[in-house]
């Protein structure tokens, strides 16, 4: 359940990062979406490597939770780019 | 690092190599055969083999008898055309066909390299089976290349643990002690594997889960960023795309573009052709270049005009930025389309050796339980998992030899995607029963290793007995399944000693004196 948990954790911790950084205001919106589609797998793979890296079973879960939520509230506060 | 991580990341590396190994060796077998799908498919289909093509038809005028045979069927658009090539010594060509209740279909019809005729239509068959088993495992195509996607995403994570767990990589590089118990053998080997195809794995496994992951992450960036329009979403990745302009006007011909490339040492394989009949058309030809790891480089050239308008070393696809070009690379990078038949071979060596790894991975951690001191299942559940391991590992293998029997064996006009299919999972159930149903999994895995092996050695054989001509890129199939077969019948040939030689000794050990 906890391994459940985690992967899907990592994955939503990937996509909101993934799409923070594409309605940031760095660089060209079509340069963004290439880096954010072209490492996201990388990130990903890193995302649930750390979450059996730390050896304390919860704090990977609360941190990339965290994360997750605070791209979230920046994503809800960012500008729709349509 | 300390003791106990190491130990949680060596726990995960075997359990997660075990959960995904059987998942892991199909991706990566079919992966290895994968790259070799355009040989493949002249391979299977002798009758189109060592045709010469002297001056081409204009492709405008194949594009014509293409419309002329579908044009009752309904609006067509989307048309792409694949220039005749040493792998396919024929036009193909591709055109959307919309029904007047808005149902696209796409059709794909074969025509004659000199004439434009039409030439008979051949179903999908061995090479798409091949190419598509490892895409999207012959799934609907989102859900199938999500799925081979993380399969990538999680031999990243095991190559990193794999990595951190091994500490003396230099001297587990050339370490197989032979004469060892087969436990010590096998997990050399699975380590020395690892090793020596690391950079390769590395790469295979970024590139193949970008591949896959693409069609996930793409609706869920959509989803946040541009309020669910994947269509704006991909607008903006890929520029807006024109709309025919309704003004009709004549085609100018798209030979005099191909050859111009020609002369500039690009390779023209296919032209998409935009707007056809309005005075906005235009021809897309994208030619593979030894110069520049991309996918395709483009000329866009006026269709009415006859003038070009760019080449585009990246494909109108990317951008020219850093992550275009990473980008443009992936693809090249991961089927090894940018070196020719060399680097295929040495693509279809690593490839194995990936699989060989991930193979080897399994038995270690079966072999542990079954004669080691740990795990703490039943001898008879470790039994199954080892009969099985033998059974679908080996049995896959001997399921694609025996596909490329049918394809070659069978009227050809039979040779569809049912017939490949049946007998691929025919084989692959029933090698995977046989294993099952040996009480020595051991012999089993040799009975079908075996099997496997001879039947690789039978393909060349086949292939020489029917006459049909020789070119270099059946003779690389041919080559390439002789050494693949022989080194299985050798690897069974040795086991099968080793399996002999076992009782032998333990009755020895256990005589007085022994």
């Amino acid at each position: 359940m906890r391994a459940l948990a985690l992967n899907l954790v990592a994955f939503l911790c990937t996509a909101a990062i993934g799409s923070a950084v594409l309605l940031t205001n760095i660089g060209n919106i079509t340069d963004r979406a290439f880096t954010v589609v072209l490492w996201l797998p990388l990130f990903w793979a890193a995302t649930m490597f750390y979450s059996y890296w730390d050896q304390r079973p919860w704090r990977p879960l609360a941190v990339m939770s965290g994360v997750t939520l605070l791209c979230a509230g920046y994503i809800f506060m960012a500008e729709p780019l349509v | 690092m300390n003791t106990e991580r190491l130990k949680r990341l060596y726990d995960w590396h075997s359990i997660a190599g075990v959960v995904l190994g059987w998942f892991l060796f199909t991706v990566c077998l079919s992966g290895t055969l994968a790259v070799l799908h355009p040989e493949i498919n002249l391979w299977a289909d002798p009758a189109v083999r060592g045709t010469t093509h002297g001056e081409l038809a204009e492709p405008i005028d194949v594009l014509d008898n293409y419309i002329t045979a579908h044009e009752a069927e309904g609006e067509l658009d989307n048309f792409f055309i694949w220039l005749p090539k040493d792998t396919q010594p024929y036009y193909q060509v591709s055109g959307r066909i919309m029904d007047a209740d808005g149902n696209a279909e796409f059709q794909l019809d074969r025509f004659h390299a000199e004439t434009g005729a039409p030439i008979a239509a051949k179903e999908d068959g061995l090479a798409y089976w091949v190419l598509n088993l490892h895409r999207h495992l012959m799934f609907d195509r989102t859900i199938g290349r999500a799925l081979v996607g993380i399969s990538g995403i999680y031999m990243m994570v095991l190559i990193l643990t794999g990595i951190l767990v091994h500490r003396k990589i230099l001297r587990e590089m050339f370490t197989v002690r032979w004469t060892r118990s087969v436990h010590l053998k096998w997990k050399d080997a699975h380590n020395a594997l690892g090793i020596w195809t690391l950079p390769f794995s590395t790469m295979i496994a970024f590139t193949g889960a970008f591949l896959g992951v693409v069609v996930i992450v793409l609706p869920v960036v959509a989803f946040t960023a541009f309020k669910g329009d994947q269509e704006a979403a991909i607008e903006i990745i890929i520029g807006e795309t024109s709309t025919p302009s309704g003004v009709e006007a004549p085609m100018q011909p798209a030979l005099p573009a191909i050859r111009a490339m020609r002369s500039e040492g690009l390779n023209p394989e296919r032209l998409g052709v935009h707007h056809w009949g309005n005075d906005n058309a235009e021809y897309h030809v994208y030619a593979t270049t030894e110069d520049a790891l991309v996918t395709y480089a483009e000329v866009q050239v006026n269709a009415v005009t006859g003038a070009r308008k760019t080449l585009d070393l990246t494909s109108d696809a990317y951008p020219d930025t850093v992550s275009g070009r990473v980008l443009a690379a992936l693809t090249p990078l991961h089927y090894g389309t940018y070196g020719g038949l060399p680097l295929k071979i040495l693509y279809y060596a690593l490839g194995l050796g990936l699989s060989f790894m991930v193979a080897l991975g399994m038995l270690v951690w079966v072999e542990r339980r079954l004669n080691g001191p740990i795990g703490n299942r039943s001898d008879a559940y470790y039994r199954t998992i080892s009969r099985l391991n033998g059974g679908i590992m080996t049995g896959l293998g001997l399921a694609y030899a025996m596909a490329f029997y049918a394809s070659r064996l069978a009227d050809p006009e039979q040779v569809n995607l049912d017939l490949i299919g049946t007998v691929f999972l025919g084989t692959w159930i029933a090698a995977a029963g046989y294993a099952l149903t040996r009480k020595d999994a051991r012999r089993a895995t040799v009975v079908l290793l075996g099997l496997t092996g001879i039947a690789c050695v039978g393909l060349p054989v086949l292939d020489l007995l029917e006459g049909a001509p020789l070119t270099a890129a059946t003779l690389t199939v041919n080559g390439l399944a002789f050494a693949t077969g022989a080194t299985l019948v050798t690897a069974a040939w040795r086991m099968r000693r080793r399996s002999a030689e076992l009782p032998a000794l333990a009755t020895q050990l256990q005589q007085p004196g022994g």
